[in-house]
């Protein structure tokens, strides 16, 4: 089967830096595949490549086979928007905080599908009840909720165009420990109930490995080692794997020991 | 060495009292780490800047801060500098904001040497240097005459602990030090701050929001939720003795590095504030065990934890 | 909108009596015929140089109108003459500051370079120039004025939007496909509104002096229409035959004004943070 998405060499230089060398992968259609890495590997421009914020300097993005050409006009945008969504790290800016969440979700139904003011209050309270938002929060602004009930909110905004792929750019990195799992459940549900796909870009390995059964390794613009995400964390083959798994604190962890090098930072 | 029994701080927030700390007792052994961990509004970072009088305007502190038998909060300022200068130092969460830009690396570490101490600049600066090498600094000379905006957040961070350690101080707050930096880097400069910590003698007060990382650096853990430490434990049998259901809570609710489930077992609801809490135990809202006494009265903290139920639960 | 919270501190007192005291002299503009004692023109020589007195509250002129109507009179061409200044310079400013830091690139670049020349000239000179070459009267300093004052507004509202339009909710509704129009006048407008406000507010006090000063010179609203910048002009000789009150009550109007909008644009910024 086609994947739904798939990145072949894709190169992104800014000037004289080189932000992403060479990054390959293939989301399968209602998979999850996790793009991990630490800052300066690149990650966040690809994700952003996939989405059309950014062009690649070199390689090609494959939508449902076919290949995403630069989207000069808004109606392009949009055609690219209802395949392609993301959910910020940041619950706090991602919302313009003078919209209140329902005229937030109705805008983007406006953009993109011809319905009746009432067709589309009906669709709001629906994409509400599935990330489990409430009429009052719906008739709030962003400043009266919670870091996680605005990612809910954004996820709701995402999930609003009807997308077929979700890039979800460290979406749960800012929340407290318990939000964070409601929120992993509630990706987790999500998947199973629509045919979504999602890319969980992360540096977070223990959220990678609950929501992804796919996973890239990137390091400093490089894939530097990809497959079954399991398999990547039980037995990491790269050098860099080997550390980054190494430096996640857990029972019997000493700080430091992952050091290999002697702390070049 | 660091003694708070009843801690109570209640801020200014548009002009009401908003209480952010709600009897907080705890104590910290000479040379002991000791981690505080908490979900945001828990009060865990007011309570490092409580220890260290550095409080914003306005706010109200009862209760005792005693540090080696001096009580922090009733001391005179010229007390209070000898307090910050000798006893305490701080490192933050956000090394960048901490540091002038515009001035060099050795500007800022031996300033304070060099003023309170009265250090010449020459004795400073090898003591500096010195210490960037016990933290893996390895070119000190030539770091001293670089600026902020020339290091990376982890090395940056590094500074900032040489810098603490400028003082010789006791005891070491430090709030949420590795949150902003990477996970190797956080591995590294955590394996330092723990090796130096243990050269040095130096007590440390360790705030994070990450249960795990706590449990590996600190020797004691004590858990904050509404402005209450709901539970203190040693930190080897973290996994193993944890009983207060929020503990418990947020052990299981971390996803695994090593397995995958459908659905994790999640705390319901969001973590509360200590002026949002309800009556009765704080944690009742959330709590899978509440009973109708959960939330008439709030429960005493006995034998390191504060819950009705502990004993028909552990 | 964006909540305004009512001030508690002493300084955000000071900023609802600037409020008190602008919308007090609008309020006297608008029902000058009702509230002014004396037609502000009628010329009378036997009563030049009065005092005060009962016909007279605060005397009268060298051509014996009465000061006080003046000074209400006055009050309208005084304040709707910045305010349409203001209003002009900000929906310039507004529109081609966000216009070129949304689209960026080139026009970003002109409208950049644009501005840098316009700086170069100070306000009044500009529209003294202007003046010069169309007439003088209110309608062309107001106009003139206002294109001075557009690189001003437009400098500062184009790094604000630039933060703004940086932040992940703009990048978030570039991606959901929502056209830049769009983005800009329901997202990226509103939200730099406060900041917009504020700076008008000032632009008020700048734009009050520059008009009076223009009025002085006699190129901007004509005598014997009552105006405060005129009277400061017109009161001149007087001072001389030892009659200061006309320059003095028109122009303490003029420091009280500017005053009051410095404080209330201060204040405006701090409220809507």
């Amino acid at each position: 089967m086609t994947p739904i998405l798939e990145a072949q060499g894709l190169r992104k230089t800014f000037g004289g830096n080189v932000a992403v060398a060479d990054v390959s992968f293939a989301l399968a259609r209602g998979g999850s595949l996790g793009i991990v890495g630490e800052s300066g590997s690149g990650k966040t421009t690809t994700a952003r490549m996939l989405v059309g914020l950014e062009v690649p300097t070199q390689g090609r993005i494959l939508f449902d086979g076919e290949p995403l050409e630069r989207a000069r006009s808004t109606a392009r945008r949009r055609e690219r928007a209802r395949g392609i969504q993301m959910v910020f790290q940041d619950p706090y800016s991602s919302l313009d905080r003078r919209q209140t969440i329902a005229s937030c979700l109705d805008e983007v139904l406006r953009v993109h599908f011809p319905m009746s003011a009432e067709q589309r209050a009906a669709r709001v309270s629906e994409l509400a009840d599935l990330v489990g938002l409430d009429d009052r929060m719906l008739r709030g602004r962003p400043g009266a909720l919670s870091g996680g009930q605005r990612q809910r909110v954004a996820i709701a905004r995402a999930l609003a165009a009807e997308p077929e792929v979700l890039i979800l750019d460290e979406a749960v990195a800012a929340l407290d420990v318990s939000i964070q799992a409601q929120v992993l459940n509630l990706l987790a549900d999500i998947r199973e109930r629509t045919s979504i796909s999602y890319i969980l870009i992360s540096h977070d390995l223990a959220v990678v490995r609950q929501i992804t059964e796919e996973a890239v390794v990137m390091y400093q613009g490089a894939v530097v080692e990809s497959g079954p995400t399991a398999k990547i964390l039980d037995e990491p083959q790269h050098e860099y794997t080997r550390r980054l798994r190494a430096s996640v604190p857990g029972p019997g962890w000493v700080p430091g020991k992952a050091l290999a090098s002697g702390g070049a930072a | 060495m660091l003694e708070i029994k009843n801690l109570r701080v209640r801020l200014r927030v548009e002009g009401e009292p908003r209480t952010v700390i709600h009897d907080t007792s705890f104590t910290i052994g000479a040379g002991e780490a000791f981690g505080l961990i908490g979900e945001s509004g828990s009060g865990k970072s007011m309570t490092a800047r409580a220890v260290a009088r550095l409080l914003p305007e306005g706010a109200e502190c009862t209760g005792e801060i005693a540090f080696a038998g001096k009580p922090v909060l009733a001391l005179k300022p010229d007390e209070l500098r000898r307090y910050r200068v000798d006893d305490v130092a701080m490192i933050f969460q956000d090394p960048r904001a901490s540091i002038n830009p515009v001035r060099t690396v050795g500007d800022f570490l031996t300033e304070a040497a060099r003023t309170n101490f009265g250090m010449r600049r020459r004795e400073a600066e090898d003591k500096a240097v010195a210490l960037l090498a016990e933290v893996g600094i390895a070119d000190g000379g030539r770091r001293l005459k670089q600026h902020p905006h020339q290091l990376s957040g982890g090395l940056l961070q590094r500074v900032m602990i040489a810098s603490a350690l400028m003082g010789d101080p006791k005891l070491l707050l430090a709030d949420e030090p590795t949150t902003a930096l990477d996970v190797t880097t956080q591995s590294e400069v955590m394996g330092i701050l723990n090796r130096l910590r243990a050269e040095h003698g130096v007590a440390m007060l360790f705030i994070t929001h990450d249960l795990e990382l706590a449990g590996a650096v600190c020797d004691r853990i004590g858990v904050m939720y509404a402005g209450s430490i709901v539970e203190t434990l040693s930190s080897d049998a973290l996994h193993e003795a944890a009983r207060h259901p929020y503990t418990q809570g947020l052990l299981t609710s971390r996803p695994s590095l090593t397995a995958t489930t459908r659905r994790l077992p999640v705390i319901p609801g969001k973590p509360l504030s200590a002026f949002e809490a309800p009556g009765g135990c704080a944690f009742a809202p959330r709590c899978a065990h509440v009973i109708a006494q959960c939330r008439e009265s709030g429960p005493e903290f006995v034998d390191g934890v504060r819950c009705h139920r502990v004993g028909e639960l552990s | 909108m964006t909540a305004i919270a009512l001030p508690r501190t002493a300084a955000g007192r000071t900023g609802i009596v600037a409020l008190g005291v602008v919308l007090l002299l609008a309020l006297v503009g608008l029902l000058a015929p009702w509230l002014a004692p004396h037609d502000p023109n009628e010329i009378n020589l036997m009563d030049a140089f009065q005092g005060n007195s009962a016909t007279h509250p605060l005397g009268t002129d060298a051509s014996g109108r009465d000061l006080l109507s003046r000074l209400i009179w006055g009050a309208r061409s005084s304040l709707a003459g910045p305010l349409l200044v203001v209003v002009l310079a900000t929906v310039l400013g507004v529109a081609i500051a966000v216009a070129s830091a949304w689209r960026g690139g080139w026009l970003d670049a002109v409208v950049s370079r644009c501005v840098d020349v316009l700086f170069a000239f100070p306000g009044v000179l500009l529209a003294i120039l202007v003046v010069a070459l169309f007439g003088a009267g209110l309608t062309v300093a107001v106009v003139a004025l206002a294109i001075s004052y557009v690189p001003y507004i437009a400098r500062l509202v184009r790094s604000a939007a630039l933060r703004e339009q940086a932040q992940p909710y703009i990048t978030a509704l570039t991606i959901q496909g929502v056209g830049g129009f769009a983005i800009c006048r329901r997202h990226l407008i509103p939200n730099l509104l406060p900041l917009i406000l504020a700076q008008s507010t000032l632009t008020f006090g700048y734009a009050m002096v520059d008009l009076a000063a223009i009025s002085f010179l006699g190129l901007g609203v004509q005598p014997p229409t009552a105006d405060w910048g005129v009277m400061v002009s017109s009161g001149q000789p007087s001072i001389l035959q030892g009659f200061p009150q006309e320059s003095l009550y028109a122009g303490a109007l003029i420091v009280v004004v500017v005053a009051a909008f410095n404080l209330l644009g201060d204040r405006l910024d701090e409220w809507t943070r």
